[in-house]
């Protein structure tokens, strides 16, 4: 009884492995400055925030306070 | 540059930038245009500006005047053409430092009128001339100035690169201070804020630099890159408790209260002291590109020291210590826990938050698990390609 589970078993993990073969690994980069593009000019890493010039927490947070000091005299 | 002992003025250039920043930039606050346009029409007149009368011009949306622009053209030709004579002069007739400062001379005017190009050159060849760190560093910051007021960081940068080497070789003290803050604007300029308060701090007990600003900025940006960039302990003893921060700190209405609420985690007062401060640092033009960044650092800073201390907190007392809506507090936190930046959780349906810091030894064993998943992983992989019994 013990072989064919053992087999089954075997089978199993060989299936395992080859599934793992479907994801592709990436090499790991290895940069050094010599490869950077010397054209850039980028002085500091843009971040997603910068771009989202809607959303002006300075803004939001005023007119919370604002609000919340009305609601306070209100109360 | 002559160093006396009164205090000395900022370089016109500079203060010329920052009003030319304020009346182009679109979302600062409370900007009187037509007082600006008036002011900086005046520093261009005041200082014969020639080179860059007509740009400015156009940039205030003002006509230029044709016979003023005439003669500023003449009056720096004629002061060029003395200080021409002087430097054939000195050559002729006198020795090697006389020929430097003539050259220097020359350079000085190039630079503040504002014809960048010969500038240039003529630092150039001043330097060439010029024998001894100290002098060379001066050229160096004379033309750092300039390059600032024209917003050229990149030629910030290599400038400061050739300072610093300079400096290595032998510069003194006073220049060796100098060389900090200048260094420090261009690293809070371009978004690194750690280093920036860093060499901010170094520098405020014997500040030297009034010529790139006044002294009051200078604690104002110390104070600011502090808050995002140091440790509760060290924001203490270097900067609440710093003699130099708290002789100029009330020079702006809500610079102490941000930083001593913060530390004092009174957060309801630090929040209304950072609103009142988002103008001022907004209106900055070094920090106006980061503002955003910085508001976001500003928050993780606070929520992050409050969550400290808690395993769970109802998300509407922790609203109310900051004063502000559990729902606002709810959309900011959630914010900051997406991105990573706070190791919590919010149960919505209880109103809690809940923090998830690993202690050490549950990290330790988190690690572990996964490096060895890892290295599973890779040892599977090796399997497949070398026979293993």
């Amino acid at each position: 009884m013990a072989a064919p589970q053992e087999a089954a078993k075997q089978a199993e993990q060989q299936q395992q492995i080859v599934e793992e073969d479907e994801f592709e690994e990436f090499e790991a980069e290895d940069w050094d400055a010599r490869q950077e593009d010397p054209k850039n000019q980028a002085l500091w890493e843009q971040d997603w925030d910068d771009d989202n010039i809607n959303d002006d927490f300075s803004h939001r947070l005023k007119a919370e306070l604002a609000k919340q000091q009305q609601q306070g005299q209100g109360a | 540059m002559a160093q006396d002992d009164t205090k000395e003025e900022q370089d016109y250039k500079l203060q010329l930038a920052h009003k030319r920043f304020l009346f182009r930039t679109q979302d600062v606050a409370d900007v009187d245009r037509s007082r600006l346009q008036r002011e900086v029409l005046d520093l261009v007149q005041q200082h014969e500006m020639a080179p860059v009368y007509e740009e400015v011009c156009t940039e205030l949306g003002a006509a230029p005047d044709a016979n003023r622009l005439a003669q500023m053209r003449e009056r720096n030709a004629a002061r060029l053409a003395e200080l021409e004579e002087k430097i054939t002069d000195a050559e002729a007739n006198a020795g090697e430092m006389e020929v430097r400062d003539a050259l220097q001379a020359k350079a000085e005017f190039l630079c503040g009128v504002g014809d960048h190009a010969a500038a240039m050159e003529a630092f150039k060849a001043a330097e060439a001339k010029t024998a001894g760190v100290g002098p060379k560093m001066d050229l160096l910051f004379s033309q750092i100035r300039l390059e600032l007021s024209r917003g050229d960081l990149p030629a910030v940068k290599d400038q400061l690169e050739q300072a610093k080497v300079l400096c290595g070789k032998g510069g003194d003290w006073e220049r060796k201070n100098k060389l900090k803050v200048y260094e420090a604007v261009f690293l809070m300029a371009t978004r690194q804020f750690k280093r920036a308060a860093e060499l901010l701090l170094d520098a405020i007990a014997t500040f030297t630099s009034g010529e790139l600003m006044p002294y009051e900025r200078c604690i104002f940006y110390t104070v600011v890159l502090a808050v995002v960039a140091l440790d509760r302990p060290t924001l203490k003893s270097k900067v609440i408790d710093s003699p130099e921060v708290l002789s100029v700190i009330d020079s702006l209405p809500d610079l102490r209260p941000f930083v001593t609420s913060l530390y004092d985690c009174r957060y309801a007062a630090f929040f209304q002291a950072f609103a009142g401060l988002t103008d001022a640092i907004r209106a900055d033009e070094y920090l106006h590109p980061h503002f955003r960044f910085y508001m976001r650092e500003v928050r993780a800073v606070a929520y992050a020291q409050f969550l400290e201390s808690y395993k769970s907190v109802t998300l509407a007392s922790m609203a109310a210590t900051f004063g502000v809506s559990p729902d606002f507090l709810d959309a900011e936190l959630a914010d900051f826990i997406v991105a990573g930046r706070l190791p919590a959780k919010i149960d919505k349906v209880a109103g809690v938050v809940e923090t998830n810091r690993p202690d050490a030894k549950t990290a330790l064993y988190q690690a572990a698990i996964k490096q060895g998943d890892l290295l599973l992983n890779r040892v599977q992989k090796l399997s497949k390609v070398v026979d293993i019994e």
